[in-house]
């Protein structure tokens, strides 16, 4: 079986190495997108099985993102999506949720935790 | 509650259960040397955890317990009922200690005072040693994963969302995420069914039922919200929304049926208040009975093995009372002492089986005659020619008792009729074997898991019912003039067939408004009674999960039970028993 591919989508480097560190040790494959615009247009190229995304962008903040990605035609639309963010108030996991994500975290996470919730998170278009 | 407190409950009971069932076991066999070191490990385990919650009361009684059993062990002690009396009460002074620990979450003020009570009844001289430190108790083993479920709940938040562009995507992503969980748990397939296992195969399930609980009621608001879902695409059909919706229907019924599964218990949980039960109630009649438990491990839905105590109980103290022969009659009859009651249950395809044996004097037809022509249940001449196992059906019409004197044991005015309907009430049904002379078998075979209920939604008097599904033989469109009138009732010819016309409202004393066109009926056939069900429009066809009747509503003659609507509405479904009368 091909290594399950996630994306990140953090405009921060050391989240995003932080990330695709314990995310390859546990045999994923890892892109990387800095906004959500720039994430949009690579997975027009080539889906992926799990976005991790930040809330907090540049360009195209990550509630702006699900909402126009849960919005297209074709198979992006229905990628799962996990939101880690600092943002830990009540309105951001309904604006989230809202918006298309699948679940939330909040800020700092451990690898473990990490991997559990992507582990489960992670789904292959049927 | 805390999870160090949760888990110290959960293990005590359990151990409690075990210590029980080995003390009750060596009484009748005292050179049981297995029973006894199981016996001596279940106190050595509640000592230590007792240590690790630094609950002193409770240590130091296991800790004088575990001394009396060492005794037994090296020989120097023969056990005694007395002796396993004295080791009973401190199981149930310590299950009484749990109960406060698990409403106050801490220990009564009088605790120390009866641990010093109960150790003096145990040995003379206590010697009031720290309890050994002994390693940690192994942590339970959850079979979802507290973030599983956090994420499945999730999902279903996601689909209950109200629709906008996004809602395909959205639904399209949830849908993954639960496809991908049910498969890493292997939670969509049906379990396996399993062999019926005995006592020393038997693993402790020490499950989180709480946390099934809550994905059980959220299986059946997603059934809820997958109606909705359907409801919603037939308003504005598109082929993805319908391929969609196909696959959230194959999904919903999939985790339904998967955490169903998981929502079981080994009938252990019932099982194991038994023999000190019928133990007390042979005593108090004089009469050494033993009761003998198999297939304990044998795994039910939570809601069947939690109602299952009262229709078994009733049974067992039949079999004591009215089964098992006096002492005297026993040993003339050249039976052997104690007498046996096998309480055994397995699992047979989709049933539990569970079966209730006694070897007593068996049930004489001659006396079920006598009593049922007492009763006028039949006339004597139907009475003679009646086979015997019809017969032996009578035990369970209302009010049938076969008892000559009430006894403080049974005849309170609760017979086998109450059990059929309790076991019924669960999907299930109740065979009768009775040989006499021989013994008595009492079976109920019950479904795994509580299944869906499909019912048609109508609306009369300006709420909506549901007919559950079975029933309906088909919906008809009458004229007026169709209608015959005899005396005061009405009926229409369906199919050359006379069917009595029931105005749903009018029978649930609802405003009802006489249509003066087209009258709407539902065709429906229950327990050989037809009926043209008259309704103001149809409805939807639904899948729901049941919720029984409770608080007001219970004991509502007519009512099914309820179920929730995706609009939020409470949708009444109907008993046609009452509504065809």
């Amino acid at each position: 079986m091909s290594a399950m591919r996630v994306m990140i989508i953090d405009d921060a480097a050391l989240v995003r190495l932080y990330y695709r560190d314990t995310l390859e040790r546990a045999g994923w494959h890892v892109e990387e997108a800095l906004n959500g615009l720039e994430a949009l247009e690579k997975l027009l190229r080539q889906p992926v099985d799990l976005l991790i995304v930040d809330i907090n962008m540049p360009k195209m903040d990550g509630i702006t993102f699900l909402n126009t990605l849960r919005r297209q035609s074709g198979p992006i639309a229905g990628i799962p999506a996990l939101i880690i963010s600092t943002e830990s108030a009540p309105q951001d996991f309904a604006a989230a949720r809202e918006a298309g994500a699948n679940f939330y975290l909040v800020k700092p996470i451990q690898p473990d935790v990490l991997l559990a919730h992507v582990t489960l998170l992670c789904g292959a278009a049927s | 509650m805390n999870e160090f407190l949760e888990q110290f409950l959960i293990e005590s009971r359990e151990l409690i259960a075990q210590a029980t069932d080995d003390l009750l076991a060596l009484e009748h066999a005292p050179k049981d040397a297995a029973r006894l070191d199981s016996a001596f490990r279940a106190f050595h385990t509640l000592k230590g955890a007792a240590g690790i919650m630094d609950f002193d009361a409770m240590g130091l009684v296991t800790h004088a317990t575990e001394d009396v059993l060492s005794t037994l062990r090296a020989g120097d002690r023969a056990v005694t009922p007395k002796l396993v009396n004295n080791c009973l009460a401190c199981l149930d002074q310590i299950t009484a200690w749990l109960v406060a620990m698990e409403e106050s979450e801490a220990l009564p003020e009088e605790a120390d005072a009866d641990a010093a009570g109960l150790i003096a009844r145990l040995i003379p001289s206590p010697r009031p040693e720290q309890p050994a430190p002994v390693p940690a108790a192994n942590p339970g083993e959850p079979t979802l994963p507290a973030h599983a479920a956090a994420i499945l709940q999730e999902q279903i938040e996601v689909l209950a969302l109200p629709q906008d562009e996004g809602t395909p995507g959205r639904t399209a992503a949830a849908m993954r995420v639960m496809q991908n969980i049910f498969t890493r748990f292997g939670l969509s397939a049906p379990a396996a069914p399993t062999e019926p296992a005995t006592e020393d195969t038997a693993r402790p399930q020490r499950m989180d039922m709480a946390r099934i609980e809550t994905l059980v009621n959220l299986a059946g608001e997603l059934i809820v919200v997958k109606n909705a879902y359907g409801h919603a695409v037939s308003l504005a059909p598109s082929p993805a929304l319908t391929k969609l919706q196909a696959q959230l229907d194959r999904l919903t019924a999939d985790m339904l049926r998967g955490v169903l599964a998981a929502r079981v218990l080994p009938l252990r949980h019932v099982f194991q208040r038994f023999p000190r039960l019928v133990r007390e109630m042979a005593a108090s009649l004089d009469k050494p009975v033993r009761l003998v438990t198999e297939g304990d491990a044998t795994e039910a839905d939570k809601r069947i093995v939690e109602t299952l105590f009262e229709p078994l109980l009733h049974v067992l103290r039949n079999a004591v009372d009215h089964g098992i022969e006096p002492p005297g009659q026993r040993a003339a009859a050249g039976k052997p002492s104690p007498a046996i009651i096998r309480l055994s249950a397995a699992r047979q395809s989709d049933e539990v089986v569970i079966e209730i044996a006694d070897d007593g004097r068996g049930i004489d037809p001659a006396a079920i005659r006598a009593t049922a022509a007492k009763r006028n249940l039949a006339t004597p001449e139907a009475l003679a020619a009646m086979p015997e196992p019809e017969l032996l059906e009578l035990i369970f019409a209302p009010g049938f008792s076969t008892a000559g004197a009430v006894t403080n044991i049974s005849g309170r005015g609760v017979g086998m009729d109450a059990v059929r309907a309790a076991i019924t009430q669960l999907g299930g049904r109740v065979t009768l074997h009775s040989t006499l002379g021989t013994g008595t078998t009492i079976r109920f075979h019950l479904p795994f898991t509580i299944m869906l209920t499909r019912v048609l939604t109508v609306e009369a008097g300006g709420q909506a019912f549901g007919i559950p599904f079975e029933a309906v033989v088909e919906t008809q469109q009458f004229n007026r003039k169709d209608i015959a009138a005899f005396g005061a009732a009405e009926a229409i010819i369906w199919r050359g067939k006379t069917v009595p016309l029931i105005s749903l409202a009018a029978t649930l004393n609802l405003p009802d408004t006489p249509p003066a066109g087209i009258i709407h009926t539902v065709i429906v056939e229950h327990g050989g009674e037809w009926g043209a069900i008259r309704v103001d429009r149809f409805g939807d066809q639904l899948e729901l999960m049941l919720k029984p009747l409770d608080g007001l509503l219970s004991g509502m003659q007519g009512i099914a039970g309820t179920a929730l609507l995706g609009d939020g509405r409470v949708l009444i479904v109907l008993e046609l028993n009452e509504v065809l009368k």
